[in-house]
């Protein structure tokens, strides 16, 4: 027994968490020491050494003092003890007084005779007349003993005042030892007293070795059946996990160092595991964080055993086999098949974020920590993508609670809609099918066509997301191979036949009579239009967009018109049209009306010219059918019948005679298609066409085509495959491994592979990671990442693990039927189709699917985002719905170079610059810190100097010239387009938007691409390629606008409103906004969102120009100021501004048409009527102002210069209040157009006093 | 700051080779040249300071003609009467096609001639002079090509009863874009450049998109403007060879030449025919 007690003991203290602390402690002394060094410079030193030499000195003085003038100090010490004595002598009298009293009041209450009462009072007097003769004893000896402490301080105050500046200077180094002394201490005595505390039993008394546990009471975890509370105790061994240093950095940053030496640790700045702190903690851990520790725990993210406090009890997982191995080596590891949430390997860490983050969104796009979880919400969009979710559902609602990310399709139609809407217990799906509508498909293209690309989409189109389903027999016998593809090509036979003989008519737009389509014209539209925006075409070979597919091909595939070969009414009507072909499409109304040419007469139909260029890129081709027959055909007729109601002989019956024995009306299901009306036998032909029917439309319901593609007839068809939305959980024994291990002992790989077989491929990639990897150039670096994760994923399915599975199932979806053709019916074997997915990908969509656990915490821990943050979520999500980033800049490029910043200059406000404006602008756009507070090393004209660190946003303006080898002529220039400090608390360098910033090409440190706009990018080259422009700023305005800082511009309702219906808004554009099939509901998140993003308010109310209590004010103001005469009309004489000689040079204004001069030259700014309902009036003014300030491309000029003169006999010509006059009548138009109507103000013309140069011409 | 480093470094050596040579004036005779290292900062040049760490070498000039034989005739940018905007101003008298102005004798006018930056050893440039006048009339600008030194003050005129807008493009300047009333002969509007620009910047109106003139700022004097014979002339270069950058509008790429080499003697005034061959202007 006594053995026992001591063996348990022994292992106790054998806890490898002690060691753990152990050594925190030591690297904890070690970096004190550090700290402690680092502080106690030469410097400090010395003034430690001279307060210390003037203390002895001045202790020395005062010991003196004390000499000379012993009486002082002996009267001192006399008087204090006198005057104490004398205050507690006044207290115990002050307390007989007391008694006095409350013997007199006693008398009172109990109405004692007079003499009594008489005779108390008297004895109160008493008593209070000693206390009172005390108390003046008292404050006389006080004011002799402040007279000798005066005396006293006047010889000690050096001492004292030396004392207070020592403790001063060396308080942060105290501080310091005091916790190094804590730690390690240096007395033996104390050291001796640590020791002890970690002994057994003592250790049980406060040590400073013990468990370290986070009790997070709100995140059960629920083991088997029962739920108990969460008790992580992670933090035993990662003991500095949350620890920050000033700054809120890590405090013991997360590394790799290379010796074991924990010295070199605290000397590098960098913590192995157990001893280092989180990564991000502004953003997981810390107390400030939005995750703290405190609260959040450990195991809610990472998994694993929280209660455990070894490596191995903590169910830690490896992120490979090779570092399996070395864990295995080190700590004796081994995976434990019995805990059912072993702790997630590095690789699938993003999985968890999931739980909590059910929009996805933010983890990918955030304005503070940016892109925090790029992995897992990579595989959430890979998700949309390939529309994974038109078969697995992932429903994100159990009974209306939200349980996890929601991908569903949405209702199909008007019937489900409704009723999902009527269920407060259902959440409809939002996401479309990810395929083109099938519904009108025999006017596009061919029933050849159909077979060839069904059959291996990518033969045809190598970028297409389509995955295949046929011809996937790798994991077959030859001769069953061949057996499956004859019954293929009679499934892809049948698939057409059903596709073509449902094909619904669809009524096709046709260009106008004789009109003669222009190919290059098309060529140049197809770019101009906005097409390479989300299409790629070899014609336009800088275009990499790929939201929609790659459409070099389709030339070869669609039908052409029987009378003119070189048309497609089809394609026409698709580019005029695209919702007629397919109500839901992504593709947008793109506004390609016919429009007249230059001259005014001849009329240019931009889709036809499209349509021209996109066929003349060669000849429509003729695809092979299926060549399939009739046995076979009869073999899926009977299989499909014999599964279904009949038995096999009767089935066999039936396909050999044609004769179905029902009529039409008296079937239901598939088997419709086999009846005749009378039930009487069909001729050979239609029997075929009835059998190719009846086939096609049982492999589309297997294959589940209508997942992705909307087919007449299976509007209600559901999804065929397992929904995912707890696949993180599945059980791993219901997953079907069968004989994959055999597989992949033989196979696996694709044919481009060095390796026969997957199991070749790791046991190379093993033995390569065992005699060193990367490290001893085993690997090339891409390799080593893609062989380690194929290690790790091929162990997982070894171990029958959820990741393993997926990632096989992905790669290779049919073989886990290897080797069970003879056991499986053709019917019932796999069906998930092969994407064409990258292994990244995989492993992408794996750490979303592993994430997917529909276990919510606790709605406090759920993530719920305010209402601004909520619109920015949505928002981001349908901006990569719509593609909206691919035409418009969201975010400017960032730009970060070293230089010295103190050669920018603050930009000048010239004599035209109104103060105000600049006050407006740094209202609405508050500056941007340029600095980032870091240097840069680098040579720069032979010296080696130090510059500062700075960035901004803004667009390039110079590149270096191609053509000039010098370095010092090779220089960047960039144009701000924010207000931007470049300053310190000194001297303000204040750049305003439109300033240059140049510098060589060797002071870039950093360009950050714009997000969003790389066909607007695309189109300002081509238009300055083209010489319709000469400048960049001019196609920029011919271009998609960058939509930055939309927000403090539009009126969310406008925005709502164009979105739904984009207007024409701007005559500088070579293309206009197209409409999408966007929902009202979508529109208004999308309107919301811009503002939401840059903080400005909405839903927008602010209408001060149309408030009369404005009006009436401005109006006062005007006539204080001398501006205006009591009784004029002051929005009357705005509304003459607005329609004097100068807007109408560029706008049309109150009814007068824009005058043109030459069309291809001429800028024409938007028509005002829109103004007051698009733009905000803060906007506005600040526009009229400075417009450069907003947009600097743009070539509105400043029209009311400061020190300008455009209408001296308005407003006393002040173009301050000309400023606010045009935005109030901009801003009142209908109004002032309804009651005053067009008016024309002619101003007095200035008078010229001389002539100008060209006076004589 | 580095800048001025090298400044002072600069000083420092130009300083004691005064000293050393006892001579105060270019051209005071030969002169052993001591090796100087001189930094110059391309960035953000600043002449005055330059000027004096630099030696100075003796000069000569440059006179030449840029020539064009088989000019294309381009048709008038607006014809008077055209039915335009602001027609009875911008229309008033027959506008030509500034883009290319070749003379009778086939002399191409704005053609810039000039030296990317200061050479070496050239004597310091003259003190900011007057303000320089940029004129509109008859919605054209006046002139057409001007070469402005950094730091002098343009200021922007105009003789039309109507009102123009003067936006200029440059690369690392403060871009104007500016009304200017109409009949403003006082000059409201006034631009300064305060850095070179390597090569001439445009200056368009956007309400007469038409309208159109080149500014080149240099923080130099070895530049100039071919004069309506297609003649210009560049004064007191320091001798040596100097590579030339000559620039048109309608040239293709807008060089005539990037690099034309010409050598400089001292005391001499080199000759120079520069061929702008019709072939070589961009689509007009």
């Amino acid at each position: 027994m006594l053995l026992s007690v001591f063996l348990m003991l022994k292992q106790d203290q054998d806890d490898e968490w002690r060691s753990y602390q152990r050594t925190a402690f030591d690297i904890d002394a070690s970096m004190r020491s550090q700290d402690l060094e680092n502080l106690q410079t030469k410097q400090y030193q010395n003034e430690v050494n001279r307060l210390d030499a003037e203390l002895a000195e001045a202790q020395s003085e005062l010991t003196e003092a004390k000499l000379d003038d012993a009486g002082l100090f002996e009267s001192l010490d006399s008087q204090i003890r006198l005057v104490e004595g004398l205050e507690l002598e006044l207290k115990f009298q002050n307390s007989d007084r007391d008694e006095a009293r409350a013997n007199y009041d006693l008398a009172v209450r109990d109405a004692m005779p007079d003499e009594v009462l008489r005779s108390a009072l008297l004895a109160y007097e008493e008593r209070q007349k000693i206390c009172d003769d005390k108390q003046i004893v008292i404050d006389m000896e006080q004011d002799k003993l402040a007279e000798l402490q005066t005396k006293v301080k006047q010889l000690t105050s050096r001492v004292a005042d030396l004392e207070a500046e020592k403790t001063k200077v060396t308080a942060e180094a105290d501080r310091v030892l005091a916790s190094l002394e804590n730690i390690a201490p240096s007395s033996t005595v104390s050291s001796l007293k640590r020791s002890l505390m970690e002994l057994p039993i003592i250790d049980g008394f406060n040590s400073h070795l013990k468990v370290v546990q986070d009790w997070v009471p709100g995140l059960d975890i629920t083991l088997g059946m029962a739920t108990i509370a969460r008790f992580d105790r992670c933090r035993t061994c990662h003991l500095n996990i949350d620890k920050t240093a000033s700054g809120g950095v890590p405090a013991y940053p997360a590394g790799h160092p290379e010796t074991e030496d924990l010295q070199d640790w605290v000397k590098a700045g960098e913590f192995p595991q157990p001893f280092s702190t989180h990564p991000n903690t502004d953003l997981y851990c810390s107390a400030s964080s939005p995750h703290p520790v405190g609260k959040f725990g450990c195991t809610i993210c990472h998994d694993g055993q929280g209660s455990g406090t070894s490596f191995g009890n903590a169910e830690h997982s490896p992120n490979d086999p090779q570092i399996a191995d070395e864990w295995h080596h080190e700590y004796g590891f081994h995976p434990n098949h019995f805990w059912e949430y072993p702790m997630q390997p590095e690789r699938f860490i993003e999985s968890g974020c999931i739980k909590c983050h059910h929009s996805v969104q933010e983890l990918g796009v955030h304005p503070e920590y940016g892109a925090s979880a790029p992995k897992v919400v990579r595989g959430w969009q890979l998700i949309q993508k390939y529309g994974c979710y038109g078969c697995h559902e992932i429903h994100g609602y159990d009974g209306g609670e939200a349980i996890g990310p929601d991908l569903r399709v949405e209702p199909q139609t008007a019937e489900e809609a409704a009723a999902v809407a009527a269920d407060p217990s259902q959440v409809a799906g939002k996401l479309r099918k990810v395929g083109p509508s099938l519904r009108h498909i025999a006017q596009k293209t061919t029933s050849e066509f159909i077979q060839y690309w069904t059959e291996i989409p990518q033969r045809y189109r190598p970028s297409t997301k389509m995955p295949q389903f046929f011809a996937l027999h790798d994991h077959l016998p030859d001769a069953e191979a061949s057996h499956t593809a004859g019954l293929e090509a009679d499934e892809l036979a049948g698939i057409a036949t059903v596709l073509m003989t449902g094909s619904e008519e669809m009524e096709l737009l046709v260009p106008a009579d004789g009109y003669a389509p222009d190919v290059s014209r098309g060529e140049t539209l197809f770019t101009e239009r906005g097409c390479v925006a989300c299409h790629q075409h070899s014609a336009v070979p800088e275009s990499k967009a790929d939201f929609g597919p790659n459409i070099s091909d389709i030339h070869r595939k669609l039908k052409r018109n029987s009378d003119d070969p070189s048309f497609s009414d089809w394609l026409y009507t698709w580019l005029r049209e695209p919702e007629r072909y397919h109500t839901k499409t992504r593709m947008p109304n793109l506004y390609l009306d016919a429009y007249p040419d230059t001259d005014g007469e001849t009329m240019i139909d931009p889709a036809a010219d499209i349509t021209a260029f996109l066929l003349a890129q060669g000849d429509a081709e003729t695809f092979p059918a299926s060549q399939y027959t009739d046995s076979e055909l009869d073999e899926l007729v009977v299989l499909y019948l014999s599964k279904g109601r009949f038995g096999l002989e009767a089935a066999q019956e039936i396909a050999a005679s044609g004769n179905f024995p029902q009529a039409r009306d008296s079937v239901i299901g598939d088997e419709i298609v086999l009846a005749t009306e009378d039930g009487s036998p069909a001729d050979a032909e239609a029997w075929k066409q009835m059998k190719l029917q009846y086939v096609g439309k049982k492999t589309i319901s297997r294959y589940g085509c209508y997942a992705c593609h909307e087919v007449p007839g299976y509007e209600d068809a559901r999804p065929i495959g397992v929904a995912l939305q707890d696949w993180g959980r599945k059980d791993t024994s219901k997953l079907g491994f069968e004989h994959i291990e055999e597989y992949l002992h033989h196979h696996g790989e694709p044919a481009s592979s060095e390796f026969d077989s997957t199991h070749e491929r790791i046991l190379t990639a093993r033995k390569k990671a065992k005699a060193g990897g990367l490290e001893q150039g085993q690997f090339d670096e891409n390799e080593a990442e893609s062989e380690l994760s194929a290690s790790y994923f091929f162990d997982s399915l070894q171990r029958h693990g959820r990741a393993g599975f997926l990632w096989q199932k992905l790669r290779g979806p049919r073989s886990y039927d290897y080797k069970k053709a003879d056991t499986k019916g053709y019917a019932d074997r796999l069906r998930m189709p092969k994407f064409p997915l990258q292994e990244d990908e995989i492993e992408a969509i794996a750490t979303f699917v592993l994430g997917l656990v529909a276990e919510p915490p606790p709605t406090e821990y759920v993530y719920k985002p305010d209402v601004r943050e909520k619109t920015r979520i949505e928002g981001e999500f349908l901006l990569a719905k719509y593609n909206c980033t691919g035409c418009h800049v969201v975010e400017l490029p960032k730009i970060t170079f070293a230089g010295d910043l103190t050669e920018l200059e603050s930009t000048p406000l010239t004599a035209g610059d109104h103060q105000v404006a600049l006050e407006q602008l740094l209202k609405i756009r508050p500056p941007s810190n340029g600095r980032t507070g870091q240097t840069h090393s680098m040579e720069l004209f032979g010296d080696k100097v130090d510059l500062d660190v700075a960035s901004f946003h803004g667009m390039v303006t110079l590149k270096p010239d191609p053509e000039k080898e010098d370095p010092e002529f090779r220089e960047y220039g960039f144009e701000v387009w924010e207000p931007v400090e470049f300053g310190d608390a000194e001297q303000s360098r204040l750049l305003l938007p439109g300033s240059p910033v140049t510098f060589l090409e060797s002071q870039l440190l950093d360009y950050q691409d714009a997000r969003g706009g790389r066909f607007a990018e695309l189109l300002v080259d081509k238009l300055l390629s083209w010489r319709k422009v000469d400048q960049r700023k001019l196609a920029w305005q011919a271009a998609p606008p960058p939509l930055y800082q939309e927000g403090i511009k539009v009126q969310p309702d406008w925005l709502y409103s164009f979105l739904l219906e984009p207007g024409k808004i701007r005559y500088t554009t070579v293309l206009r906004m197209p409409r999408f099939n966007m929902t009202p509901q979508e529109a208004r998140t999308l309107a919301n969102y811009f503002a939401a993003v840059d903080g400005a308010e909405f839903p927008y109310e602010e209408q001060l120009p149309r408030d009369k209590d404005y009006l009436t004010e401005r109006e006062q103001q005007l006539v204080s100021a001398g501006h205006m005469q009591t009784g004029q009309d002051y929005l009357g004489d705005s509304w003459a501004l607005l329609n004097g000689p100068l807007c109408i040079k560029c706008h049309s204004v109150g009814s007068r048409k824009f005058k043109a001069s030459d069309p291809a030259k001429d800028i024409q700014g938007p028509n005002l009527n829109e103004v007051q309902n698009r733009l905000r009036s803060d906007w506005v003014k600040l526009w009229l102002y400075r417009p450069s300030w907003i947009t600097p491309y743009t070539s509105m000029p400043v029209n009311f210069a400061k020190n300008a003169e455009q209408f001296p006999d308005k407003f006393s010509g002040d173009p301050d209040a000309h400023v606010i006059a045009v935005r109030d009548a901009l801003m009142n138009y209908s109004t002032l157009l309804e009651d005053v109507g067009p008016v024309v103000y002619e101003p007095p013309a200035a008078k010229g006093t001389e002539a100008a140069a060209g006076g004589e011409d | 700051m580095l800048m001025k480093n090298a400044i002072l470094t600069a000083v420092a050596a130009s300083l004691s080779l005064v000293a050393a040579t006892g001579c105060s004036e270019y051209g005071g005779g030969a002169v052993t040249v001591p090796e100087v290292t001189f930094i110059l900062d391309a960035s953000s040049e600043t002449s005055g300071a330059a000027d004096t760490g630099d030696t100075i070498l003796p000069v000569g000039n440059l006179r030449g003609r840029v020539v064009m034989t088989n000019a294309p005739q381009l048709p008038l940018l607006v014809s008077s009467g055209a039915a335009i905007k602001d027609a009875e101003v911008c229309a008033a008298v027959d506008v030509p096609d500034e883009r290319l102005m070749v003379g009778a004798n086939g002399g191409v006018s704005n053609v810039f001639v000039y030296l990317p930056k200061k050479p070496k050893g050239s004597r310091p440039a003259e003190a900011a002079g007057e303000t320089m006048i940029f004129d509109q009339k008859n919605c054209r600008f006046y002139p057409h090509t001007m070469i402005v030194p950094v730091n002098r003050t343009v200021r922007v005129l105009s003789g039309d009863a109507v009102a123009h807008n003067t936006h200029t493009y440059p690369s690392k300047n403060n871009a104007v874009n500016s009304g200017v009333a109409p009949n403003d002969r006082e000059g409201k509007l006034e631009i300064v450049y305060g850095k070179s620009e390597s090569v001439p910047l445009a200056v368009k109106c956007d309400y007469h998109a038409w309208m159109n003139a080149w500014h080149l700022p240099l923080d130099h004097q070895f530049g100039a403007v071919t004069s309506e014979a297609g003649e210009f002339e560049i004064a007191d270069l320091p001798v040596g060879t100097h590579s030339f950058i000559v620039w048109h509008e309608a040239a293709r790429g807008n060089f005539v030449e990037r690099k034309l080499e010409v050598e400089i003697k001292e005391g001499e005034t080199t000759e120079l025919q520069i061929d702008f061959a019709a072939a070589s202007l961009q689509e007009l």
